[in-house]
This record gives C-alpha cells, sequence and structure tokens, in this order.
C-alpha cells in the first residue's frame, strides 16, 4: 500500500516536470503549438510516457534496469528506423519555424526540408507523437530525477529547454514555467523529507500549494512592478550590457589566457630587467586607407616624470591647476588638445586608421600622431587615450602627409598657444640633482640648444656615436640609475634607453619633450587588402619606446632615437628629423629634399660651418611657412600666421643646419666617421628585402648583419664554456687515474716477487680501507694470502711464482667480490684505487 | 549548507544576468519566484522553530570500558506543518581525550512527531564522561537558512574498568592470606585457628572438642585484610597504563569481594594524601571503584602508613601483585 502510494506521487511528480519541461521545449523551439492543437494525444502522451518512466526506474536492481535499459534500446531503435521518414518529415514540419528563426538570427543556412503529406491535423498528429517518441530519453531522465531525487538531474532536464530558448529567443510563458517550478519545487522537497516519506508527501503537498500561492503573487503583483523598471532601466541595461559584453568578459577573457604573462600593453617601466619576453604573438591589427610612406608611430603610454624606474604619467590635475592659476578655460577634452595636431597637418581629406585588438585586451587605445580622436574617446590631459573597445577607428593625417601650411588658425590657435604655454612650463623640467654625471656632461657637450631641430640633431647624433643597440643588456646594477649608466657606462641599451636618455637631455637643452611607449609598424608590414586598403599584423615584440618632442602649432611629434630604427626595413631616423625639421621651420620648401646629415652637425659641433661643409644645398627660409618659431621658453607662442619669425631661428639654421642631397640620406650613415657606421649601411643595405614586421627581429638581424664578425649568444658562450670546462675537467681526471695505473703497473712488472707481493697487499688493503671492508679476511684462501705475505715478509727466501699466482689470484677475487657488493657512487673511486 | 547558499546565489545572479541579456518575461517571472521562495522560507522556518525542541534522553549511569555508549536524543515537533530537517549537535568529554562532536540531521518529520536520534560513541578509557547537547536547529527545504532550537539534558556516564579472572597462583596466594587472617569475631575476642606458639590457656576448648582442631582466643591481634593501590603520576598520566592499572586493581578488588567475608579495606594515594575505603559489600565495592576513578580524597589515614602498607598486599603500578614481599603475579 505504501509503494504503491509512493509509485504514485512519483508518477504525479514525474508529470508535472515532464508536462513543464516538454511544453517549454515545445513553446521554445515553436513546434507549431502541437501541445494546445492536439491535447489529448500530447497530454496523454506525456502522461504515458512518464509512467513509463517511473516504472523503468521502480526497481532498485542495477541488472535489471540494465537489461530493462538494453531492451528499451532496442525497442526505441527499431521504431526509430522503421518510422524514420515519417518523423523526420514531421519534424521537420514541425520545426520550420525554428529553423528559419535560428538561420536569420545566426545567418547560417540550415536546411530540413519536408513534404506536407498529410492535412494539417495529421501533420501535428505525426509530429506529436515522433516529438514523444525522441523525448523517450528525456522522460527517462525526468524519471530518473524524481524516483532517486536528484535535484540535479531535474535541474539539468529544465536547462535543455532553457538554452533552447535562449538559443532561439523564444522563452515559454508563464504555464509552462509554472509547471517547471513545480516541478522542481517537489523534488527539492521530497529530497528534503527522505526519512520520512509520508511526512515528505504532506510537504510536497503543502509546498507546491505554497509556490502556486507565491506564483500567483509573482505574476499578479511583483512582475507589473518589474515589467515597469525593466523598461525605465533599458539605459542602464544597455550600458551594463556593453560594459559586460566589451570590457569585463574580455578582460576576463584576457587574463584568464594571460595569467602570469605581459599583457599587451606597453608602460613607462624601466626596471632595468632587461628586455621582457616575447612570443611573437599578434597584439593588434591596423589598417590604413592609403599606404604609409613611413613607419606608423602608435602611441599607447605617455610618460612625463622620469622617477628612475620608470616613467610616470602625468596627473590630470597638473593641467587643470595650471589652466585654473592662468585663469583660462579648460578644453572641452583631452581629444581636442590632441586634435591640435590633426588640426595642423589639415591638407586635404584625412585618411583613416583602424586598430583591432588581436592580442587580448589592452587598457588604451592606441592611436598615430595625427589622428583625430573624437568625443566618444575618454582622452586624459597628457593625451592618451583609454580604451574604447576591441576596435576603433580614427580620421587621421599620416606624417608623410603634406601638413596644413596656414597652421592653426582662430580658436585652435589660441588654444594651442594655452597648451603650449603649459608644455613648456612642464615638460621641459630637468632635475639636474638627480643626473649630476649627466649634467656635467651636458654642461660641456656643446650641444645647440636655440632651435628643436639641432637639439634633436645634436642628441640623436651623440647616442649614435657613443651607444650601441643590445637587446641583451643585463639589468641596470643597484644603486645606478637607468639613464646614466647607459650613457656613461654600459653604452648599451634599447628603445627605452635611447628614448629616456634623448627625452632627460632634450630637455636640458630646452625642449618639451616626453617619452611615450606603444608600437611602431613598419611601412613594409602594410599589405593591400582585396577592399584597397593596407593593413598590418602587429606582433607583440613591435613594442616600442620613442621620444617625442613638442612642435610649436603642431604638437607631439614622435622622434625615432634608437639607432637602426626599429620596424623598420629601412632607418627612418632621417626622415624624421627632416620632418621634425620642417615643422619647427628649420626647413621651409617642403618639396626639396632636405637630408640633414648628423655628420654636418657633428662638424658644427667641432666648430666647423654646418653650411659650408654641405655646400649650402638646403635652402632654409628665414621663416617657416607655418608662422611659427621654432622655440618658445616659457612664453606663449607668437602665433603670428604672417609668418613673422624671431630673428633667432635664422642665426640658428644658417649656422647649424647642415644638408647633403638625398642620396645622402639614404647612405648618409655610412658617411659617419666611425660609430654605427656599419650598422647603418646594414639598414640601408637591407631595406626592400627585409619585410619582417618583428621589431626586435629586424633590429636583431641588423646588428647581426653589422657586425661581420660571427659571435655566439652570451648565454649559449656560457653554457658552451661550462661544458667545455667539465669535459676538460673529466678528461683530467682519466688521464691522471690512467697514469697512476701505467706507473703503478710499470713499478709491478719491474719489481720482485717479494716487493709484488708487497705492492699487492698494499692496493689490496687501500681497497679495503675505500669498500668499507671492516671485517677480517677470512676463509682459506685469506689464511693462504696471510702465510704467502709474512714469509714475504720474514722468510729468507721471497714467495714462489706458484705463491705469487695465488696472491694474484686472491686479490682480483676479493677486488671483484667488493666491488660487485659496492653502491654505485663508490664503484668510480674503488676504480680508480684499483691499479692492478 | 553553504554550498546550497552559494548555488542559490549563483542561480539569482544568473538569472539577473539573463534578464539583462534577454526581454523575455518568463525570465522575469521566473527571478521573481527565486526571490519571493527564500523570503517565504525563512518565515516557514522561523515559524516553526517556536514548536520544535530536543531532549537528551535516558542516559545509561555505567558502561565498560571497551564497550560502546549509545545515547540518545529526542527531536519533538509540536508543529503542524511538517519540517524539513533538523539537526543537533553532541559533544562527548570522554576521560583523559579531548571532547568531539558528532552530528546527526533527521530529513523531514511530520507534523506533531518525535523522532529519536542515537549517537554511539566509545567508551575509551575508565572515568567519568560528559554527554552534552552543543547545537540544535532546524532547516527550510531549501536548505538555506537554519534557526537554532530550543536543547536540553545532558548528563555523565561512568565508564568502568574491565574485571576479569586472576590468575590461579594469585587466588591461591589471596586465598592463603585471607585464610590466614581469617578469624570469627565472638565478643570481645576473635577466635581463630591454634598456631604453634600459642599460649594453652587461649585454646578454646568447647569449641575445639566441636570442631575437632585446636582453636584459640585473640583478644589483640588485627585481622583486617588491606589492600593498597600505588598509583603514581605516571601511571594517571598515561591513560592506556591508568586503565590497565584500574581494571587489574578491580580485578583483584572484586577477588577480595568474594572471599573476604570479613571485608578489606584498600588504600591508595593521591597527592600525598591517603586514602581509604572499607568493603564489605558488593555495593560497597562499586562505590568505591567509582570513586577510585574519580579519585576521591577519603579517609586519610596518615602518610607514615604507607610504608607499612607497602609491605602488606598491594598492587605495584605495572599490575604486580605482592603479598608481602611475595609477587604474585603471574602473566
Amino acid at each position: 500500500m505504501k509503494n504503491r502510494k509512493n509509485l504514485l506521487f512519483s508518477i504525479l511528480l514525474t508529470i508535472i516536470n515532464a508536462i513543464g519541461a516538454v511544453t517549454a521545449l515545445n513553446i521554445a523551439l515553436q513546434m507549431r503549438d502541437i501541445w494546445y492543437c492536439q491535447p489529448v494525444l500530447y497530454f496523454g502522451g506525456i502522461i504515458l510516457m512518464s509512467t513509463l518512466s517511473v516504472l523503468f526506474w521502480k526497481t532498485g536492481n542495477r541488472k535489471k534496469i540494465l537489461i530493462q535499459g538494453l531492451l528499451l534500446l532496442c525497442l526505441y531503435g527499431v521504431t526509430i528506423f522503421c518510422f524514420r521518414r515519417t518523423m523526420l518529415n514531421s519534424l521537420g514540419w514541425a520545426l520550420q519555424d525554428t529553423i528559419l528563426k535560428l538561420n536569420s538570427r545566426y545567418h547560417i543556412e540550415l536546411i530540413w526540408t519536408y513534404i506536407m503529406e498529410a492535412e494539417t491535423a495529421v501533420m501535428q498528429r505525426r509530429a506529436a507523437v515522433s516529438m514523444l517518441v525522441v523525448l523517450v530519453p528525456y522522460f527517462l531522465f525526468i524519471g530518473y530525477g524524481v524516483m532517486r531525487s536528484r535535484v540535479t538531474a531535474i535541474i539539468l532536464a529544465d536547462a535543455l529547454w532553457f538554452v533552447a530558448a535562449c538559443g532561439v529567443d523564444f522563452f515559454p510563458d508563464g504555464g509552462a514555467i509554472c509547471f517547471c517550478v513545480l516541478g522542481l519545487a517537489a523534488v527539492v522537497i521530497k529530497k528534503a523529507y527522505r526519512d520520512d516519506e509520508k511526512a515528505g508527501r504532506w510537504a510536497v503537498l503543502i509546498g507546491c500549494t505554497a509556490m502556486i500561492v507565491i506564483m500567483e503573487f509573482v505574476s499578479r503583483f511583483l512582475l507589473p512592478v518589474f515589467d515597469e523598471k525593466y523598461e525605465e532601466l533599458l539605459n542602464v541595461r544597455v550600458e551594463l550590457n556593453t560594459k559586460i559584453n566589451e570590457e569585463w568578459i574580455p578582460k576576463l577573457q584576457y587574463e584568464l589566457t594571460h595569467l602570469g604573462k605581459k599583457g599587451v600593453d606597453v608602460d613607462g617601466e624601466l626596471t632595468g630587467k632587461g628586455m621582457p619576453e616575447y612570443e611573437d604573438v599578434p597584439v593588434y591589427q591596423v589598417t590604413v586607407d592609403k599606404a604609409p610612406e613611413t613607419a606608423v608611430y602608435l602611441r599607447g603610454y605617455i610618460g612625463k616624470e622620469y622617477s628612475g624606474n620608470e616613467w610616470e604619467p602625468a596627473r590630470d590635475s597638473e593641467l587643470e591647476k595650471y589652466y585654473r592659476a592662468k585663469g583660462w578655460e579648460l578644453p572641452g577634452n583631452g581629444g581636442e588638445l590632441i586634435n591640435l595636431t590633426f588640426q595642423a597637418f589639415r591638407d586635404g581629406a584625412p585618411g583613416f586608421i583602424r586598430v583591432e585588438e588581436l592580442g587580448g585586451r589592452g587598457s588604451y587605445s592606441l592611436y598615430p600622431c595625427g589622428a583625430q580622436v573624437t568625443e566618444d574617446y575618454r582622452v586624459h590631459w597628457d593625451g592618451s587615450v583609454e580604451r574604447k573597445g576591441s576596435s576603433y577607428e580614427y580620421a587621421c593625417y599620416m606624417m608623410n602627409d603634406s601638413y596644413g601650411a596656414d597652421g592653426l588658425i582662430g580658436e585652435a590657435a589660441e588654444e594651442e598657444q594655452r597648451y603650449c604655454s603649459y608644455v613648456y612650463d612642464n615638460y621641459c623640467e630637468y632635475p639636474a640633482e638627480q643626473f649630476p654625471e649627466l649634467t656635467a656632461f651636458l654642461e660641456n657637450s656643446g650641444f645647440r640648444n636655440g632651435d628643436v631641430y639641432d637639439s634633436l640633431a645634436d642628441v640623436l647624433s651623440y647616442l649614435r656615436k657613443n651607444a650601441s643597440y643590445n637587446l641583451e643588456v643585463g639589468d641596470t646594477p643597484k644603486g645606478e640609475d637607468f639613464v646614466e649608466y647607459f650613457l656613461f657606462d654600459s653604452h648599451e641599451g634599447y628603445c627605452a634607453h635611447f628614448a629616456s636618455s634623448a627625452v632627460l637631455m632634450l630637455r636640458y637643452l630646452g625642449v618639451p619633450a616626453r617619452y611615450a611607449t606603444g608600437y611602431s609598424v613598419s611601412s613594409d608590414a602594410f599589405s593591400r587588402t582585396s577592399d584597397g586598403d593596407y593593413t598590418a599584423v602587429i606582433l607583440d615584440r613591435q613594442a616600442h619606446a620613442w621620444a617625442e618632442v613638442y612642435l610649436d602649432g603642431v604638437g607631439w611629434i614622435p622622434v625615432e632615437m634608437t639607432p637602426g630604427a626599429t620596424a623598420f626595413s629601412g632607418d627612418n631616423t632621417m626622415e624624421q628629423l627632416q620632418f621634425a625639421g620642417q615643422l619647427s621651420g628649420a626647413f621651409e620648401d617642403e618639396t626639396v629634399p632636405k637630408p640633414e646629415n648628423i655628420d654636418a652637425s657633428e662638424e658644427n659641433n667641432n666648430g666647423e660651418d654646418g653650411e659650408e661643409a654641405n655646400g649650402g644645398t638646403v635652402k632654409r627660409q628665414p621663416g617657416s611657412s607655418s608662422g611659427k618659431k621654432s622655440t618658445r621658453r616659457g612664453a606663449l607662442p607668437d602665433t603670428n600666421a604672417s609668418g613673422q619669425t624671431d630673428s633667432g631661428t635664422d642665426d640658428r639654421s644658417e649656422g647649424n643646419v647642415g644638408a647633403g642631397d638625398s642620396s645622402a640620406i639614404s647612405s648618409g650613415i655610412s658617411v659617419q666617421p666611425g660609430g654605427n657606421t656599419g650598422t647603418e649601411d646594414a639598414v640601408g643595405d637591407s631595406s626592400g628585402t627585409d619585410t619582417s614586421q618583428n621589431t626586435e627581429f629586424v633590429l636583431q638581424k641588423n646588428k647581426k648583419t653589422a657586425k661581420p664578425k660571427w659571435e655566439l649568444p652570451s648565454g649559449v658562450k656560457a653554457a658552451l664554456k661550462g661544458i667545455f670546462g667539465v669535459c676538460f675537467g673529466f678528461f683530467l681526471c682519466i688521464a691522471t687515474v690512467y697514469l697512476i695505473h701505467r706507473s703503478c703497473y710499470w713499478r709491478l712488472c719491474r719489481a720482485e716477487n717479494r716487493e709484488k707481493i708487497f705492492l699487492i697487499y698494499r692496493n689490496l688493503k687501500l681497497l679495503l680501507w675505500v669498500s668499507g671492508h671492516s671485517d677480517g679476511l677470512n676463509g682459506q684462501e685469506a689464511d693462504d694470502f696471510r702465510m704467502i705475505l709474512e714469509k714475504s715478509g720474514f722468510g729468507e727466501k721471497g714467495p714462489s711464482n706458484q705463491e705469487l699466482r695465488r696472491a694474484v689470484h686472491f686479490y682480483r677475487k676479493l677486488a671483484e667480490e667488493e666491488y660487485g657488493r659496492l653502491p654505485f657512487y663508490k664503484k668510480p673511486v674503488f676504480k680508480c684505487f684499483n691499479v692492478y | 549548507m553553504i554550498r546550497r547558499k552559494i548555488l542559490y546565489i549563483l542561480i539569482v545572479t544568473a538569472c539577473i544576468w539573463l534578464c539583462m541579456l534577454y526581454t523575455f518575461q518568463g525570465l522575469r517571472f521566473f527571478l521573481g519566484i527565486l526571490l519571493v521562495l527564500p523570503v517565504v522560507c525563512l518565515f516557514s522556518v522561523l515559524i516553526q522553530a517556536a514548536f520544535c525542541r530536543v531532549e537528551a534522553g535516558e542516559i545509561p549511569p555505567f558502561a565498560t570500558r571497551g564497550n560502546c555508549v549509545i545515547l540518545s536524543l529526542k527531536a519533538i515537533h509540536n508543529g503542524v506543518l511538517p519540517l524539513a530537517s533538523l539537526r543537533a549537535d553532541v559533544r562527548w568529554a570522554s576521560y583523559g581525550e579531548k571532547s568531539v562532536r558528532h552530528k546527526q540531521k533527521i530529513r523531514g518529520m511530520g507534523g506533531r512527531s518525535v523522532k529519536q536520534m542515537e549517537y554511539t560513541f566509545p567508551a575509551a578509557h575508565c572515568g567519568r564522561s560528559e554527554f552534552t547537547v552543543a547545537r540544535a536547529k532546524i532547516y527550510d527545504c531549501l536548505g538555506l537558512f537554519s534557526v537554532p532550537i530550543k536543547k536540553s539534558g545532558g548528563g555523565t556516564v561512568m565508564i568502568m574498568p574491565v574485571v576479569a579472572p586472576l590468575g590461579e597462583n594469585e587466588m591461591e596466594m589471596i586465598s592463603g592470606l585471607l585464610n590466614r587472617s581469617s578469624a570469627v569475631k565472638d565478643g570481645d575476642y576473635f577466635i581463630r585457628e591454634y598456631r604453634p606458639g600459642d599460649n594453652l590457656r587461649s585454646i578454646h576448648w568447647k569449641l575445639t572438642a566441636r570442631e575437632e582442631e585446636f582453636q584459640v582466643r585473640d583478644r589483640d591481634a588485627d585481622y583486617s585484610v588491606n589492600l593498597f593501590l600505588n598509583m603514581t603520576d605516571e601511571l594517571l598520566a598515561d591513560p592506556d597504563r591508568r586503565d590497565a592499572f584500574l581494571d587489574r586493581a578491580c580485578s583483584v578488588m572484586a577477588f577480595f569481594s568474594e572471599i573476604a567475608v570479613e571485608g578489606y579495606n584498600v588504600f591508595w594515594s593521591r597527592d600525598g594524601i591517603l586514602c581509604c575505603y572499607r568493603i564489605e559489600t558488593g555495593e560497597e565495592l562499586q562505590l568505591c571503584i567509582m570513586e577510585l576513578l574519580e579519585l576521591k580524597k577519603i579517609g586519610s589515614v596518615g602518610e607514615d602508613e604507607i610504608a607499612s602498607l607497602k609491605l602488606g598486599c598491594h598492587l605495584e603500578p605495572d599490575g604486580r601483585l605482592y603479598i608481602g614481599e611475595q609477587c604474585a603475579y603471574e602473566k
């Protein structure tokens, strides 16, 4: 009776769960309202299937269940096989709407054709039966969950329709959900009361009643409130959705996939721990509308203050305070300051540059010099742009574009004046007490400080002559300054060293400069796409650091200070310098190539006249067309659009700017006396052949080709040295042992019988000591040996040959026995001492 | 419990998350149920807590060492609605050991019902063991909330030593000792068998004629039998050795009780005080053992007598029984 009650109770629960889950699935898949049109067949089938599944799980005997399962499987297979055509056709008909929806939603092309074999009612009946047959395992699963009180099984069964609903984007209504919730609650309660089945039945009854009340309450009172709030929170929802999908999840994904790895961000850290480890993985893809003629510098991190360990960014409050103190109005956002350069470059229609993240989530958006940053971006006053999704695009004038001849006008010019003032007051800071050695050097260096171009040329020239590029530079010793150690001790470094040094030196010379990191892409790296754009994939190794100088009326311009450049098959330093010269007003006629030969500046440093040295090939006009003064120290820049320049510019440029012809640019470095001549030749030679985008690889390659003498890496060298040392030591040991053995052997050969016995005895004693043999020698042979020894020691006659053989035999036998007993680590020692 | 809470929170979070993704009303309906359900559960469990209590059942006063002690708790539910689950934790503090906590749960109780929970503890060491109801609480059917309920009861169980038969040699020697000192009190004097050296005047001729053996009157001699239990601090510090000693002492005392008609005295020393207990009946033996287990300081005699007691019948810490200077130990 009790069992029967339990069975009926379980059947009831299974039916509730099955009705909920199957109906919800039916609704989610929009199976032409089978449940609604064929209620008798549909619900009757569910009740039948549920009852059968409960009966299936009724027994607790596993063997019985297995046999039943096999029988059911056979029956299931046969049924499916026999009625496959009808079932497929009817289900295909029932699921047609779902398929169409899936196709439109996921842009796929699922095809499941059907033939309308009969009337709609018949098709519905067939579909209902087919669905019930196909869902036999599902019923069994639900039955298992109810009979064994497995809440997880019921949750999983409900999860099926839930996933289907979310996938198809069609959620069932309240009725099916009510059944599911009721069924789930019933199983949960049944499980909670498993020690008292009677109480459990009552509890389920009461619990289900309570659930109905709860659902009614939710449906009547809570849901309308929810719906109302849901509509109100539309914006929040969208925002949160965007944030979650575009920020949190990618960030989480990135963190998970990059656990313990360095991220794609390049910051201002100067830990002196050598180069970070790169894996040559793609991190960004950059697309432009026209092929860049020079390298593209994608700025990410901007450092203002040098702390010894890193370049720290400028705080937003600094500019705000400065502006407030001056009584100026703050720009709308940081993007306006960046856009000054875009406006200064303005000439014709701008192109575009699109950056896409490939290697994971960065914390900032990369942008090139000359990009236009819209209001959508969150920009700091120092020019760093916060991340805006995994893909972003800017309108942009490339550095090789011709830039606006008229410069900034109107409000932009005024804005630039204010910002320029801020820059000169904040980006020329040079803490002399922090760099005593560097300061002393710069005081006596003779570097020109009147013009941006001259200063750049001097600094670049100095760095090229006195420091070489080395990726495997060791750690900066403790107590040493990163820059000073590089400049005056190691003379080796990578981009961070060169850029940091350049920034400090330029600041000393009065040129506003800052440290920037990001990625540099060679112009060769861009390849044409089918759309007519040009795209390049950036590898993590292309992370780079460079210096940026502020040019009046233009903005921050990158200047490459690392010799041999980085991402380029050809060195673009000279072009950059020329570009800076043009922008700063050092050259006026941009149509004429101005090969700013560094040698010329060196000659100037030595007191020679650059103009004379270069034959005055550069036509330097006394005023730049943009009307910008080259240097402005602490005063608002003169934005006189009429092109007036101060006389100082003329004076400086007349004497300082040397120039050669265009051929001298490409091979310009080759005429340098000493220094990195070879390197630059190699760079020049490799142009057009090396299309690698890998910055550091290119550098290494350049470095390798630059030095004809082939050198092994220091690590390999050290390893080889170690191996060689060990081998040599081993060989020495073997030779020594061999020599000892030979000498002992010859001594034995030369000795008489009496001495031979003595030698054998002595060695035997030694061997026994080595082997740790503490027991005395026992046995007939040992006694015999002792006798021979005694005779040899005290007898008038020495031992006979036969006795000697016996002694040798005893020695050998004992030595072998001892050797066999020894542990492996003692055996080589024993062998060394066993000289006979 | 904590897993269920976390799981529930995760389900609610997932539901909120999905609500952000999809505009399905069914999801919001489901979320509403998920939010209301815990409130209902909490409310129901709070009400039910007022109708539930846990009481300790009958506690056996004694148990023999090595056996198991079975203790029971009664869970009483006076409410009308069924109760999902009730958990009761009890603490068992055995002599010389750290207290252990046992948990037991009843899953499902009907309205107005009583259920019993049984806890089994090993009687590991001799001595007083304490049993207390540490915690009792009820849960809702989802297992999300728990509310403590009233609890009462507890008690002590005396774990007694195991009494084993003595060896033949020991029994013989103890019998000899008791026979030697056996004497019948007759008025102001004792009557005993004749021993060589007794004064002829002291012979009780009438009795001798009746018994057919010489019986003499002894007025001055002390015929009481003493058993000294030499318990040292080292012995008491080691629970296993202490148990073995107590087993042995009780076995000897039980044998003494069987054959010493006139009774005997048991002595032990504790903290420099000599304690004694006179045993004449079985009840007195049981009381003596209990006091011995608790090492009560009773009937102080004086330290100077310890030495003389050690010359008589005494049990050494290693379990050896001495009758005078003769060891009666038999493995």
